[in-house]
């Protein structure tokens, strides 16, 4: 204890600079986030206006309660986790897959190129993004001209709720993959070249050099990602669905987020939402908990 | 870990301080101010600043700031013309606050959560459970009762004529918190009127239908004899324009829309329809009319707005609802009005029936005014027949003119404007998009209602239910379970009829539908109005 | 042996190559669709006609979104909103991750933690609402810059650089030399930084350049709107009876409605398109070198 208070005063009188540089960032730490924190409160109480935070009535549960109870609630997680999982289980390994495909691509220029033209999407924003999906769903639409080059009838995308979740996630691979990729090609371009020396003079196939070596190289790299991912299962892109919703494909394309939004911002049920909104928090802390602490009792590897 | 805590625990204590100081300015002041504001409302004598007639309003330069949506079609509220010839007939000058239309309703909320409040609010669609919230709740809305009779007599006569006018505005603490926008003009009577093309009912040869099936007759001879003659089965026989537009032909099978609902009030007796076996058999039609492409296949689909006006302006639908011609009006002389349909019961009544009030919330004053005389008598000029023709045509000889049967006319360059007609309005006054505190009388309707629309409108008026009740107000703790119910009900609704129609669901799902309903709370919710109705007519 | 390895790896890198190229195909066949509709007869795409080149080929749409002083005017706020925000962004960023990563800052793991946490747990819009209200920030540039101004995602990748790029032994001879942090900070850290500080612009340039919750949110005048909110109008809520046109009727604006969005959404991506090839040159050194260890 006593060498921690010696090390701790020398890295103040030393540092102490540092720590001014801080203070900016800081300060906006605290007053953009964690003063705004302060007023989840409402959650609990029955907020009035008139009466500002401090004064409104206290409630309790009752507004956790109220969404429990309501009919679409069950609705609402389930529709919540699925696309997160779906969006997890489809989105995370397809860019880990390309970078390993662009890496093994023959051609440097090909590699080149495929490498640029697959993160230009990533530049769109959500409102091309979803106008295009909604242009491309019409009658006359690409995806239905494709589908008559197959002979098959039109189809509505954007109206049927069983499209939703793969246009949603299908949606954010082809915007989001190449871009992502970058990462895992930049990890693969740092792997020792004398490793895969060693496997050809062992007579290794290119799969099993991809399994044995480069895919070893850059779990850690993969696992902190997923980790950082796994935290924010509940807190799936709410524009993107919002901008994507309808009535015929709310029954999976009404999440959380787009709830809370919905009725508590554009209907002014302030309490109501911050109740939503607590829960859904809550549940995201615990899962990143839950992977941090498996991660670093399978792998050794984890976020602190 | 001990200097850790020892370190936040200031920082903490510090942001709570910070955070309890500034929500605490922001709701003290104005608790102040509430009760000065009300208690000053009971003095019977005028203010010396306020003349009880007449223009100008004011006798000292006042400003009031006014805060609403502003449609896309129309100018800055600063820019307009009727603003600025406004403030120089009233002496009341304007502080201009409103905002685009989109983001409208977040800002909204957002601005009663902030508790810094406008003056004014016009176009700003307050419903029945935002009054309820911010009027009798968080009491930020003005009571106006106290200054009707003084300051608003033109609405005040009108509802002392027109009690249902007064039932809607009242909330259930027995006040009135909002001003509506009325229209008691024939066109304003119903919402969508019916229309149907008599080019293609003379082309081939047919007589306007007078029931369903005749309807549906006529729809296949649409569908299969190229009627507009161009060699290719373009045409739509049937025309509804979305989800919750399906209703309009429930008239014929008796089901009508009381409470702005879906809602029959018989004998007393407040019944939700939506699990009667006539709203399944007139479910049965439409599945039909849609299963042999009678109804327009897109009517349920997002983003179909653009493509319903494409069609309704190349006129092809055969028959369809609309409330104006506006969209159409290229071709709007190949359409007529018709009766309604006489249903398998003997049903004639034309459903989409409106109160007269056809925005409830068009106007509200906060109650932080201090003003809130000048304020009603700001409102109330639009109430009168020459605050109408202001309100809603503008300046005589700037930008209309009277003809020969003394009907207001606008102006041709105006009409026919290059950027076009509802943009060019735009500049001039609120009237594109509505919602605002006027009164709309069969003088002044001709600003969106053409003269075939009026026409269409006077063949449907005899049908209309003779008593068309408003929507109840409720106090907040019913309200809010009103609000929950509804919530789901109508998703839930919404989304299971357009399945029985479109044949997602066969009517083997009937049960579990009504089964559903009630799991949500159907019956406890007609329960709520039937008492609610009972204890304002019974 | 060899020759049988080879011909393995032979069909191993064919597959590999056509895959490539169809997602090549994939990735590019929707933005060129784009761009050829964006120049076709409305109501050719309408109809569909429209395959992979343009048909019916016209400017008109180009004209009636150029000529709409709205476009104009979000695109001068929203390149205001962009650079300035960028530029603030990166400096908090870095006045951030540069303590962070420094292993003798005082108190490091519990300021990270403090960090991480709001990552998870925010006090949600209408609190943050309220303050920005009661700072005065509404209605003003400051509620699209300042609320956020940092992104914590972006903070760790930033830090994680700065730990692994920086030589424990470069502060420790500084140090001899009697050089403050803060000096170090600019004579060491920022100019062996171009590859982070490309990976920064290339984040936090694109997420303002698209964003447009904020705006919807804070801001009341027109004036100072983003062309994002512009864009939504267009695109998805359908207002497109603002573009004035000498066309005759209803019919005629809606078709060019449909032709308008084509061409609103290339009007719109291509300025920060150019960004791309831009920072590509130092984005994936940056890259490699920051997410590494994670």
């Amino acid at each position: 204890m006593k060498k921690k208070k010696i090390i701790l005063s020398r890295k103040l009188r030393y540092n102490y600079d540092l720590l001014l540089l801080f203070l900016i960032p800081l300060a906006w730490y605290i007053l953009f986030k964690y003063i705004p924190i302060y007023g989840i409160q409402i959650a609990f109480k029955r907020f009035n206006p008139n009466l500002g935070v401090i004064g409104s009535p206290w409630v309790g549960l009752t507004y956790f309660k109220q969404f429990f109870d309501s009919y679409y609630f069950s609705q609402l997680i389930s529709n919540t986790i699925w696309l997160s999982l779906f969006q997890l289980a489809v989105g995370f390994p397809i860019p880990i897959v390309l970078a390993l495909l662009i890496n093994e691509i023959p051609s440097r220029r090909l590699q080149k190129t495929i490498q640029n033209v697959t993160y230009m999407p990533y530049f769109l924003s959500v409102v091309v993004i979803v106008s295009m999906l909604s242009l491309f769903s019409r009658d006359t639409g690409l995806f239905n001209q494709i589908r008559a080059l197959f002979g098959a009838e039109p189809v509505d995308f954007m109206s049927k709720a069983g499209y939703f979740r793969p246009l949603y996630v299908f949606s954010n691979v082809w915007q989001n993959m190449g871009f992502n990729a970058i990462i895992y090609i930049a990890a693969l371009a740092a792997v020792d070249p004398a490793l895969y020396e060693a496997a050809i003079i062992d007579g290794a196939s290119r799969m099993k050099k991809i399994i044995h070596i480069s895919l070893p190289c850059i779990l850690p790299t993969i696992i902190v990602l997923f980790i950082l991912r796994i935290g924010s299962i509940m807190e799936i892109g709410f524009e993107k669905a919002y901008l994507m919703q309808n009535t015929i494909n709310a029954e999976t394309s009404e999440i959380i987020s787009t709830f809370i939004y919905k009725n508590g911002i554009q209907k002014g049920q302030f309490s109501y939402s911050a109740a939503v909104g607590l829960f859904n928090s809550g549940i995201n802390f615990l899962l990143l908990i839950g992977a941090n602490f498996a991660s670093r009792k399978i792998a050794k590897t984890s976020l602190w | 870990m001990k200097k850790l805590t020892r370190l936040l625990v200031p920082v903490m204590a510090a942001a709570c301080l910070l955070a309890a100081c500034s929500s605490e300015s922001s709701s003290g002041g104005s608790s102040a101010a509430v009760s000065s504001a009300q208690s000053g409302s009971q003095s019977a004598e005028v203010p010396g600043y306020v003349n009880k007639e007449g223009f100008p309003i004011v006798n000292e330069p006042i400003t009031l700031s006014i805060f609403g949506s502003r449609d896309q079609n129309q100018a800055e509220w600063k820019e307009m013309l009727f603003f600025q010839k406004y403030q120089e007939m009233t002496g009341i000058t304007l502080d201009f606050q409103e905002v685009p239309a989109q983001g409208f309703d977040e800002k909204k909320s957002l601005l009663f959560a902030s508790n810094e409040l406008p003056d004014l609010f016009v176009r700003s669609s307050l419903n029945e459970s935002e009054v309820s919230m911010y009027g009798v709740s968080s009491q930020q809305l003005l009571v106006l009762d106290p200054y009707l009779e003084a300051y608003a007599p033109n609405l005040y006569s009108i509802m002392q004529e027109n009690e249902i006018v007064k039932v809607s505005q009242t909330t259930s603490d027995g006040h009135i918190y909002i001003l509506p926008e009325l229209d008691f003009s024939d066109t304003g009577k119903m919402g969508f009127k019916q229309w149907i093309n008599k080019t293609w009912l003379d082309k081939l040869d047919l007589k306007v239908p007078t029931t369903p099936e005749e309807l549906k007759e006529v729809l296949i001879a649409f569908r299969d004899k190229d009627p507009n003659g161009n060699n290719t089965a373009d045409e739509i026989p049937l025309g509804i324009r979305e989800v919750s537009s399906i209703y309009v032909l429930g008239g014929s099978w008796g089901l009508e829309h009381q409470f702005a609902d879906t809602v029959n009030i018989k004998d007393g007796e407040v019944k939700y329809w939506l699990t009667d076996d006539r709203f399944k058999e007139y479910l049965t039609y439409l599945h039909e009319l849609y299963s042999e492409k009678l109804l327009w296949q897109d009517y349920y689909k997002t983003d179909s707005r653009p493509v319903w006006r494409s069609n309704l302006s190349n006129a092809l639908f055969g028959a369809f609802y609309m409330p104006y011609s506006d969209v159409f009006i290229n071709v709007e002389d190949q359409f007529i009005g018709y009766e309604p349909l006489k249903g398998p019961y003997g049903d004639q009544i034309w459903a989409d029936a409106s109160t007269g009030v056809i925005a409830k919330g068009a106007f509200a004053v906060s109650s932080t005014c201090e003003y809130p005389e000048a304020a009603l008598r700001w409102a109330d000029y639009f109430y009168s027949e020459e605050g109408s023709v202001f309100y809603r045509y503008g300046v005589e000889g700037e930008t209309f003119t009277y003809d020969e049967s003394k009907v207001p006319r606008i102006n041709d360059d105006i009409l026919n404007a290059s950027e076009g007609f509802m943009t060019a309005l735009g500049k001039i006054n609120l009237v594109p998009g509505g919602g605002g505190p006027n009164l709309i009388t069969n003088q002044t309707d001709g600003i969106v209602a053409s003269d075939l629309t009026k026409e269409v409108s006077a063949v449907l008026v005899p049908y209309l239910p003779e008593t068309v009740y408003p929507r109840p107000s409720l106090d907040e703790a019913t309200q809010e379970r009103v609000n929950a119910i509804r919530q789901d009900l109508e998703k839930y609704r919404d989304e299971s009829v357009t399945k029985f129609i479109i044949g997602e669901w066969g009517f083997d799902q009937w049960d579990t539908y009504c089964d559903t309903l009630e799991t949500i709370g159907l019956s406890e919710l007609q329960q709520i109005y039937q008492d609610a109705y009972d204890s304002l007519y019974k | 042996m060899k020759i049988r390895s080879s011909k393995g790896d032979r069909v191993f890198e064919i597959a590999v190559t056509v895959t490539g190229i169809l997602i090549l195909i994939l990735v590019l066949y929707p933005l060129i669709f784009v761009l050829s509709a964006s120049f076709s007869d409305p109501d050719l795409v309408l109809r569909g006609e429209v395959k992979l080149l343009p048909k019916g080929f016209t400017l008109e749409p180009y004209r009636l979104v150029l000529e709409n002083d709205d476009i104009w005017l979000g695109y001068r706020n929203t390149l205001f909103y962009t650079v300035a925000g960028t530029i603030l962004n990166i400096l908090l960023t870095v006045l951030a991750a540069y303590p962070l990563s420094r292993k003798d800052m005082p108190w490091r793991r519990p300021f990270l933690l403090i960090i991480i946490f709001t990552m998870y747990f925010n006090g949600g819009l209408i609190p943050t609402y309220l303050l920005v209200r009661d700072l005065g920030m509404y209605n003003t540039v400051w509620a699209i810059l300042v609320p956020g101004a940092i992104t914590t995602y972006n903070l760790l990748v930033a830090k994680t650089f700065f730990e692994n790029s920086i030589p424990q032994e470069m502060y420790e001879s500084a140090m001899l030399d009697g050089c403050s942090n803060i000096r170090m900070l600019y004579k060491i850290v920022l100019p062996l930084s171009s590859a982070i500080i490309a990976v920064l612009v290339l984040y936090y340039g694109v997420a303002n350049w698209n964003s447009y919750f904020s705006a919807l949110i804070y801001l009341q005048d027109k004036e100072l709107y983003p062309l994002q909110i512009f864009l939504r109008d267009i695109l998805l809520l359908n207002q497109t009876e603002q573009m004035g046109s000498n066309s005759v009727g209803m019919g005629d604006k809606i078709k060019m409605a449909e032709g308008i969005k084509y061409s609103v959404i290339v009007v719109s991506s291509v300025p920060i398109l150019i960004l791309y090839p831009l920072a590509q040159k130092y984005f994936v050194k940056g890259v490699m070198i920051g997410a590494v260890k994670g």
